[in-house]
């Protein structure tokens, strides 16, 4: 397309610049200071600590609380969020009227802020005033104590639903895309041979967008990792005794409440790393098919 | 053409740059402020028309990025020091909060400042006075009573000054037997009042400077002094066992603990001095709202009878080094916290809540809530900083993240978080 080859460099250079100041210098200073013991964000002098802080996480119960938490919504987010998204998308491509509606509908939840949703979830769920409750009392039922802490599961469950449901449309978009980019003659002569629409969707449509499901699968993995706006407003600090704690979370209280801001840092190397090796994985399992 | 394209692109690249450079130069007419009086804070008002008043008064304008406090907004301005980005003049907490900044001599001390300026902040009481920050008001803890709750037999209550810990029990049977919560208690956020004020209950103010060792909580070495940390957090689960803090037992977020009291659904909660400014226009009637100081628990190393309070002035205006340094701004800068800490403005503030740091403050029409915290000192037998404030940065928040178990009454759980804690202090 250019004839030469120094004008696509000018315009690519700012953004190189920009993600090696703001990115890589970052997160190699973050590993540097990993490996040191600081007072206070000011401390001129941190001690050298080695690999003890990395040691410290990984023998910190919370610490693996939090990591094991990360892992069931990993899954969590690949079951429902992911495959909601796709049923959605699947649904939607074969319908003519209304399709806008669905789109926005579907989309809206991720142009709205977490924590504005993460509290609207709080007056859902809240004990004494919340609406479940409310529409319990005009059921002439007795109130529940949805958030008690000795239920951990509910309150998991009732805390990482929102962070569910809230990118759905995300992937839905993407995946729409995806399936409107199938040529209709492929669909058409499926059509003539007989083939139902599940069968359509499942020999032809998903296997069609393997490209797609793969990058999405990424995404989902790496955004997991990151978790932390929704979760922190619903179940601040873990509550209950850190026990719903996610590596977000968990990081974010040791940088900000606990000061300690050598074993922060090691956490996010850990974070980027998991992530790193979970979209590995997740790559070798569902294999780029350059076929499609 | 395409010269001409690749001319101009690298000139706009050359003069961004510059641009960027440029703007790092200061005028000398502006002031650069942060305070924690920012979003639904009732003192924002008063500040913001200070600030007005000052731009007037000085031609100058005042670049103020104030914001609610909370400890991402502490760590950034705290971080501000380390990138060279900090305001001329801060409104922030003082101890173990400030001593990044502080022990670091990027804020000018009282002392220096009064060398060149005799007469600085001379309206405050010295008692009060930080070594580097000027208070504009104190507060006190305690517990905030609804008294239109306390009718029929709890009426006699009303007439006293304290109430021991006997007399909270019975107050607290009597509401239950109503079904009114006794205590709203947000234990999800903000477990921390109930935390600090039964160890001062159980072992004395005392306790607060002298925590036990590592190690002093359980086990073959457990000491005495340590144990009773351990009784003292118990104590949460048998309060929640008898009712106190509704059917949620407290778990629940502070939001709406505080809606519990301001909805007359529950009769009372701990809370400082802060909380009153936001009773006016709920349910609850200020003038019939009441501040009581928590009282020693029997049985315990706090004695028979006694009665303290947590209180204190923790946070002051600071002049950073860098102002300092700059002629310029040295004296508007002086100026500037001169006008916030004079008398008129400290009346200004403390008609919102909290005790005056300048004696000669007088403030009229007092509510009645604010009449009974100003008397609080006179009620209790001790006061002390908070046990956040005494103990080391960071430390109090391994107390705060296991307020489930104290509720629960996990013995275990409060050994592993005191142990924590005291590791950290």
């Amino acid at each position: 397309m250019y004839k030469s080859k120094i004008l696509p460099w000018f315009f690519l250079l700012p953004i190189l610049i920009f993600v090696t100041v703001f990115l890589f210098y970052p997160f190699g200073v973050n590993i540097y200071n990993s490996l040191f013991n600081f007072t206070s964000i000011l401390d001129q002098n941190p001690s050298f600590s080695g690999i003890t802080n990395y040691l410290n996480l990984f023998g910190d119960s919370t610490f693996v609380t939090s990591f094991t938490n990360t892992l069931i919504l990993i899954a969590l987010v690949l079951i429902f969020q992911v495959g909601l998204a796709l049923i959605l998308a699947l649904l939607v491509s074969v319908i003519d009227r209304f399709a806008s509606v669905f789109k926005v509908t579907f989309f809206l939840p991720i142009v709205i802020s977490a924590t504005a949703l993460g509290l609207m979830f709080n007056l859902f769920y809240d004990y004494d005033f919340g609406m479940l409750n409310q529409l319990m009392i005009q059921l002439g039922q007795e109130k529940i104590f949805w958030m008690d802490p000795v239920n951990i599961i509910r309150r998991f469950m009732l805390t990482m639903g929102p962070v569910l449901w809230q990118y759905v449309g995300f992937y839905f978009v993407i995946f729409l895309t995806a399936l409107n980019g199938i040529s209709s003659e492929i669909n058409d002569a499926a059509a003539i041979d007989g083939a139902t629409g599940i069968q359509k969707s499942l020999f032809i449509k998903i296997p069609m967008i393997q490209n797609v499901t793969r990058t999405v699968f990424v995404l989902a993995i790496t955004g997991t990792l990151k978790v932390f706006d929704l979760p922190h407003v619903i179940s601040p600090g873990g509550f209950p005794n850190g026990e719903l704690h996610l590596l977000g979370t968990y990081m974010y209280e040791k940088a900000f409440n606990s000061n300690q801001l050598g074993v922060a840092a090691a956490f996010a190397v850990i974070i980027a790393f998991a992530g790193v090796l979970f979209s590995g994985i997740s790559n070798l399992i569902f294999k780029n098919n350059e076929e499609i | 053409m395409k010269k001409i394209i690749l001319s101009s692109l690298a000139l706009l690249f050359v003069f961004s740059l510059a641009a960027c450079g440029s703007g790092a130069s200061e005028e000398v007419d502006e002031l650069r402020t942060v305070s924690m009086f920012g979003g639904t804070d009732p003192n924002a008002s008063v500040y913001q028309d200070i600030i007005s008043q000052f731009e007037a008064d000085y031609g100058v304008t005042v670049n103020d990025t104030s914001a609610t406090s909370n400890e991402i907004w502490k760590t950034s301005v705290v971080s501000s020091f380390y990138s060279g980005t900090e305001p001329d003049v801060l409104f922030f907490f003082t101890g173990a909060t400030a001593a990044p900044f502080v022990e670091n001599d990027m804020v000018v001390s009282i002392e220096e400042i009064r060398q060149e300026y005799p007469d600085y902040a001379s309206n405050i009481s010295e008692n009060v006075m930080d070594p580097y920050a000027v208070p504009i008001k104190g507060f006190v803890e305690g517990v905030f009573v609804n008294t239109e709750l306390f009718t029929g037999d709890l009426e006699s209550y009303l007439d006293k000054d304290v109430w021991s810990w006997q007399d909270f029990n019975d107050i607290a049977d009597e509401l239950i037997s109503r079904d009114i919560i006794p205590f709203a208690f947000g234990a999800e956020d903000v477990p921390h009042y109930w935390i600090e004020h039964l160890v001062l209950g159980f072992n004395g103010p005392d306790a607060f400077f002298n925590i036990p060792e590592p190690g002093s909580f359980g086990g073959q070495t457990a000491t005495a002094d340590g144990e009773k940390w351990v009784e003292a957090l118990s104590m949460l689960n048998e309060l929640a066992d008898k009712g106190w803090f509704g059917d949620t037992r407290g778990n629940q977020k502070n939001e709406i603990a505080n809606q519990l009291f301001k909805t007359g659904q529950a009769a009372m909660i701990l809370d400082g001095s802060w909380f009153a400014g936001g009773i006016e226009g709920t349910s609850v009637d200020p003038d019939k709202t009441i501040m009581v100081p928590f009282p020693a628990i029997p049985e315990s190393e706090g004695g028979m009878n006694k009665y303290y309070m947590q209180s204190g002035f923790t946070s002051g205006f600071y002049i950073t080094r860098q102002a300092w340094e700059d002629e310029a701004k040295r004296e508007l800068a002086v100026n500037f916290i001169s006008e916030m800490t004079k008398t008129e403005s400290i009346v200004a503030y403390a008609e919102l809540g909290g005790i005056p740091s300048d004696p000669s403050a007088v403030v009229d029409n007092l509510n009645g809530i604010s009449v009974s915290m100003n008397g609080m000192p006179a009620r209790t037998d001790t006061a002390t900083l908070p046990l956040s404030d005494a103990s080391a940065a960071g430390s109090f928040t391994e107390l705060v993240k296991k307020s489930a178990a104290y509720l629960e009454g996990s013995t275990d759980e409060i050994i592993e978080a005191l142990e924590s804690f005291a590791n950290l202090n």
